[in-house]
């Protein structure tokens, strides 16, 4: 599995990363498209700044997931890949997962009311996200690194929902 | 190693994950009284509504952890003899026991109350019941404004009753929401054409041919051909009143969620347990809090140490006509240092204790909840976040700060 | 993505003598995926408050830091594009009166009125007095009528009103966008959209528009001044694409825009000396001057020189290492022919003072020393060959034969010898009979965003097919050379019945023993003012107005600038105008709307955004079915 990795030092809040997002997430994939799209595309990362940085804050697909513990619904699962994914029908925007994940990268669809989260572009090589940053402050890497052991035992807990 | 769980709801399903984990072979038995279970329960407003929606677990946990589920009640523990006795006479054995019965539906002491046509909603039975009720008929009486009762009042009015939500305090949802956002609630909810009758009681149903007639209520009579009774749980926990277990309201646990006889846990709303936030011993009723407690007393009982911390009573989210709002932790509280962020959409209510947040309701804008929960709930110190807080400008960034990993 | 569809450009980039070298494709691919806000137009740096970007998405900021919403936002940037536009046009209009004036006074000695007829159509046009004036005291009187175009005037601009038809002049004055100055245009755009001025989308929008009208003011006075220095263009045959380098001459290729220079280097390069200076370092072939981008243009309609290659492929012609010397002056010349010259014996010759390229060797051009400057040049270019390495020569065997030249003045008198009394009633009547469907003028650039030239080829195939008489400057003009559109043959080949008959009829008339090539060279983008020039032609001799007419226009692949300025006049001009390449404006729905919808009622032109070929091309022949329609012709 690979993992998107945030280098804030290089980030220069360009949101590059959030309109690419947008893009992707919008019907047609394409900015022209996006612009016209209604209800708008919505992102699902977040450029943020502090007195002394700035990084885009993103999903991280958590092990031990808060937002698929939370939801009350049967929406949020891991995906085989190990992405943490809505089953976009089983959404009644309860907001318990927005509630619960201390990234706070879960928001609303006011439109059609259900929670939006990044789904890592589950769909593509590397997220829209990744191949947007100008400066590599958003990097893609291969975490398969781990020992076969370590992931055997991932693959099993992910088989019984803890991860 | 034989696993007895009592009540197979989230809390059972999230202990049942924790021992198959460990114990690929482990026998593993559930008792329920529901036929449906596991589903999520939150969901069944819904099902009155008569929407088409799936309120099963997508993974199949009784299949794919392979849990042996008897239907029944229970009727007593013997935990002397390691036994439980279900009401069909039924005894089962274990070597550990999860007692995760949840909670059963208050039913005031108000006269008629027992007449057909009075449901409460607690399980799919009950949803579908009601929903089936409903049909043909015009006036519904909803008694207790909490989030069940406002769910409940608003279900039917979808289904196109003339309902009135009768709470005996002065605000809806007492508990989950501070008056301000009560108050609105309480306005989008007759906006919508639902009568909500605050600081008023139901002095009594009448019992009509098929269902009520009506009620009469402090303030005079209404007509209503049925009624649903909303106005709390308890938990389910008659059948240890001869046990060893110590019970109060609920089943005493320590942080780990044992009780105090050996080899028997308890997780979920059947658990009573001091809230540290307010010091005060509480019962949950909360869908997350179930699930954490069940994963902590999983794999307490499969010999794993874990505890369960930051328990709060109050952590609700969800989204009334079209009005999100998310409440976690003390929402009201006069000692407590409290500020009111009006916005556009609604407002933010931070209450702060010392260094700490211990308090939050975002209203109209739920963004970032979690990073509130989160300091709310793990007491982070926040010296500069304070000032985030205040401004609503707060994201992961500033939790962070210079420290990046 | 494919990059060319030129098999010249094609042949270089995969198999050029030395590898590895990164052309404009390369560092495209490097800027991908662009920057959505700036695609959108929805970024503004007019402040130090900012940096400021509006979400056109709805989780994002709608305002900036000063209040602009995305309206405002996209309008003050296009009007600052526009502005962009009209200085680099008016920059390049400036230096050549600036040379008729001294070569009028004897102060430019190398240059000289050259079309001294040319000369008395402008001065009359202008209503300057002729009677007994020399011709270069009339030529000083013309140059100095140019010049004070360019400050703020307090009458509109001479070169607007008195080549377009009254009823523009009308429309401009109704919305207070005759400009009365070009420079001054300029400098009212930069006010009105800096901080804290003009906050009115659509008043910003018809600042802009008076603006763009300066542009084509600028254009005009840019064609009539090369007109009179070198001599109106009329066709003539030459060649186009890689293959014109020579591997035993001295090949020294012109770039940029202004003739002034590249005249000089043609005529040096006739110079006896320098060719044997050529010959004694080894060339034996002599010096071979060839085009690129709209300075090529130039020399190519009035001198033969053949036309190597077009802007966006300007680095091709470096890496087949034969080029020498690569002569610039200003415009469209990439800084980073200075990276790939390093690699090469080529040299690079930076000419202008306000234009140079840090490893480039710098000759500063001046028009009293115009032609010794230009031998200079020459030697740099001479020395250089010495330097090249045989091995690493390759120069693709693609060439197309091209016919260049065809102004105005060369299309009315080709109209003439069939009616020497009316000659604009030949094309009326055949737009009249159906077999000039329509006109379309084709400019522009070609754009990385695209396979260059894939735009053209689509929109003309399907455009003759529908007897759309097919007009081209710039580098439109670079693709249809380039591809063998601007010959006899491509009219018998593609032109439908319609087209072809008249394009013969013409060609035979004009003694060409064929038809007249498909597509009409009218020279480099300057020259757009030509189009326009036969467009109010066509609508005086009518009494109607440009914005009735079936005449349209398209830059399927524009770039710079100057092409929105360009593509903006056209539309003042009345013709619904095609651009294929999406302009950021898209952030702003109601500029959008505006520029494709809501300026038609008050224009007559608009915009037609659309980057699919076939369908652009469908758009425009719907553009002009509307026209011919409303004139009560058959569609």
């Amino acid at each position: 599995m690979n993992q998107v990795f945030v280098r804030p030092e290089r980030c220069t809040g360009c949101r590059s990363c959030e309109f690419a997002c947008a893009v992707q997430h919008s019907k047609d994939k394409t900015l022209l498209s996006a612009l016209l799209q209604h209800p708008p595309p919505q992102k699902r990362l977040f450029v943020e700044q502090t007195d002394d940085l700035r990084m885009p804050i993103l999903c991280r697909h958590c092990e031990d997931a808060p937002c698929m513990r939370a939801c009350i619904s049967g929406c949020l699962y891991r995906d085989e890949k190990g992405f943490v994914r809505r089953r976009k029908e089983r959404c009644i925007g309860c907001w318990s997962c927005i509630m619960v994940c201390p990234f706070g990268v879960i928001t609303r669809d006011r439109y059609n009311h259900i929670a939006v989260k990044c789904d890592r572009c589950h769909k593509l090589d590397v997220p829209a996200c990744v191949n947007a940053c100008p400066t590599g402050a958003l990097v893609l890497k291969e975490v398969d690194e781990l020992p076969k052991e370590k992931r055997k035992a991932l693959m099993l807990k992910a088989a019984i929902g803890e991860v | 190693m034989r696993y007895l769980i009592l009540g197979f709801s989230i809390a059972g399903v999230s202990a049942a994950r924790q021992i198959r984990h460990h114990y690929p072979d482990a026998e593993i038995s559930a008792v329920s009284e529901e036929r449906e279970v596991p589903y999520y329960r939150p969901l069944i407003p819904y099902l009155t509504e008569g929407r088409e929606i799936d309120l099963s677990f997508p993974d199949d946990p009784v299949n794919t952890l392979g849990v042996s589920i008897t239907h029944g009640r229970v009727k007593a523990l013997r935990s002397d003899e390691k036994r439980v006795f279900l009401e069909d006479g039924t005894t089962l054995e274990y070597d550990r026991l999860l007692i995760a019965t949840g909670a059963r539906p208050v039913i005031p002491p108000i006269p008629g109350v027992d007449s057909p046509g009075v449901f409460t909603l607690r399980s799919i039975e009950d949803a579908l019941r009601i929903r089936k009720f409903s049909e043909g008929r015009d006036n519904a009486l909803v008694i207790g404004g909490g989030l069940v009762g406002i769910k409940a009042a608003v279900s039917l009015r979808q289904r196109g009753m003339n309902v009135t939500l009768v709470e005996i305090l002065e605000e809806v949802l007492t508990g989950r929401l501070d008056r301000k956002g009560a108050g609105m609630i309480k306005e989008a909810l007759q906006k919508e054409g639902i009568q909500v009758r605050t600081s008023e009681t139901v002095e009594e149903i009448y019992p009509g041919n098929e269902g009520i007639r009506g009620a009469k209520l402090s303030s005079g009579e209404i007509n209503a051909e049925m009624a649903v009774i909303a106005t709390g749980v308890r938990p389910s926990v008659d059948f240890l009143r001869d046990s060893q277990v110590n019970i109060n309201k609920g089943i005493l646990v320590a942080e780990d969620l044992s009780t105090n006889v050996e080899g028997v846990y308890a997780a979920g709303d059947v658990v009573e347990l001091k809230e540290p936030l307010s010091g005060e011993h509480r019962v949950s009723g909360l869908w997350t809090m179930a699930e954490e407690m069940g994963r902590v007393a999983g794999k307490n009982m499969v010999g794993q140490r874990a505890t369960f911390s930051g328990f709060l009573s109050v952590m609700n989210a969800t989204e009334i006509l079209g009005i999100p709002f998310i409440s976690v932790g003390l929402i009201e509280g006069e000692d407590l240092e409290t500020h009111v962020i009006e916005h556009p959409e609604g407002y933010r209510r931070l209450l702060f204790r010392d260094n700490s947040l211990v308090g939050v309701v975002l209203f109209g804008d739920v963004r970032r909840a979690g990073l509130y929960t989160s300091l709310i709930r793990n007491q982070i110190g926040l010296n500069a976040l304070r000032e985030k807080l205040l401004t609503g400008k707060l994201t992961y960034a500033d939790v962070i700060g210079g420290g990046v990993r | 993505m494919q990059r060319s569809m030129d098999r010249g450009t094609l042949e270089v980039l995969s198999a050029a003598p030395i590898p590895g070298l990164k052309t404009v494709w390369d560092r495209y691919e490097a800027q991908l995926p662009q920057c959505g806000f700036g695609e959108a137009g929805l970024c503004c740096r007019h402040c130090m408050q900012g940096p400021c970007r509006i979400s056109p998405f709805e989780d994002g900021p709608q305002i900036g830091v000063c209040g602009a919403n995305a309206d405002v936002m996209v309008a003050r940037g296009i009007m600052r594009a526009i502005a962009a536009g009209t200085a680099s046009h008016g920059g390049h209009a400036k230096h050549m009166a600036h040379t008729l004036l001294r070569a009028a006074r004897g102060e430019a000695p190398d240059y000289s009125v050259a079309d001294e007829t040319k000369l008395k159509t402008v001065a009359e046009r202008l209503g300057i007095a002729q009677d007994g004036k020399s011709a270069n005291e009339l030529a000083e009187a013309v140059a100095r009528a140019a010049l004070e175009e360019f400050s703020e005037k307090e009458s509109p601009l001479l070169w607007a009103v008195k080549t377009v038809t009254e009823g523009r002049i009308e429309k401009f004055r109704k919305l207070g966008i005759v400009p009365t100055g070009i420079d001054s245009s300029v400098a009212e755009a930069m006010h009105r959209s800096t901080y804290g001025v003009d906050s009115d989308p659509v008043n910003i929008l018809l600042g802009a528009v008076k603006c763009a009208i300066a542009d084509y003011t600028a254009c005009h006075i840019a064609t009539d001044m090369a007109d009179i220095l070198f001599g109106t263009p009329s066709p003539l045959k030459t060649s186009a694409n890689l293959g014109v380098l020579r591997k035993d001459a001295v090949n020294v290729a012109v770039h940029g825009h202004n003739p002034l220079l590249s005249e000089m280097v043609v005529k040096a390069a006739e110079a006896p000396e320098m060719i044997e200076k050529a010959r004694k370092a080894g060339a034996e072939g002599g010096i071979n001057v060839v085009g690129i981008c709209c300075t090529g243009n130039e020399v190519m309609m009035r001198h033969r020189i053949p036309l190597a290659t077009s802007s966006v492929s300007q680095e091709t012609a470096l890496m087949t290492g034969a080029v020498d010397a690569m002569v610039v002056d200003y415009q469209c010349v990439m800084p980073g022919l200075a990276a790939i010259s390093e690699c090469l014996h080529t040299t690079i010759v930076t000419t202008m003072p306000i234009a140079k390229i840090p490893g480039a060797v710098h000759v500063e051009f001046t028009e009293e020393e115009a032609l010794s400057k230009a031998k200079e040049i020459l030697e740099v270019a001479i020395e250089a060959f010495q330097k090249r390495d045989p091995s690493k020569v390759k120069i693709p065997e693609v060439t197309s034969e091209a016919f260049a030249g065809f102004s105005t003045e060369a299309i009315v008198y080709a109209l003439s010898l069939l009616n020497k009394e009316d000659p604009l009633k030949v094309l009326i009547d055949q737009i009249v009979e159906g077999n000039i469907y329509g006109i379309c003028l084709f400019a522009g650039c070609n754009t990385v965003k695209v396979p260059q030239d894939a735009n053209y080829l689509k929109m003309i195939e399907t455009l003759v097919k529908r007897n759309v008489l097919v007009l081209a400057t710039g580098c439109a003009s670079g693709a249809f050379a380039r591809h063998g559109f601007m010959t006899p043959e491509a009219t018998k080949e593609y032109a439908s019945d319609g087209l072809k008959a008249v394009l013969t009829a013409v060609g035979e008339a004009a003694g060409l023993g064929g038809p007249l090539p498909l597509v009409l060279h009218m020279g480099s983008c300057v020259d757009n003012s030509r189009a326009v020039d036969v467009a109010v032609a066509v609508a005086n001799r009518l009494g109607t107005d440009l914005d009735k007419l079936p005449v349209v226009a398209s830059a399927p692949e524009p770039v710079t600038e100057k092409a929105i300025a360009i593509g903006t006049w056209a539309v003042a001009s009345g013709l619904p105008t095609h651009v294929g390449v999406v302009p950021p404006v898209i952030g702003s729905k109601l500029v959008t709307q505006v520029l494709t919808e809501g300026i038609k009622d008050l224009l007559g032109g608009y915009f037609i955004v659309e980057p699919d070929p076939e369908k652009a091309a469908d758009r425009l022949l719907l553009a002009i079915g509307e026209r011919r329609k409303a004139l009560g012709l058959n569609v």
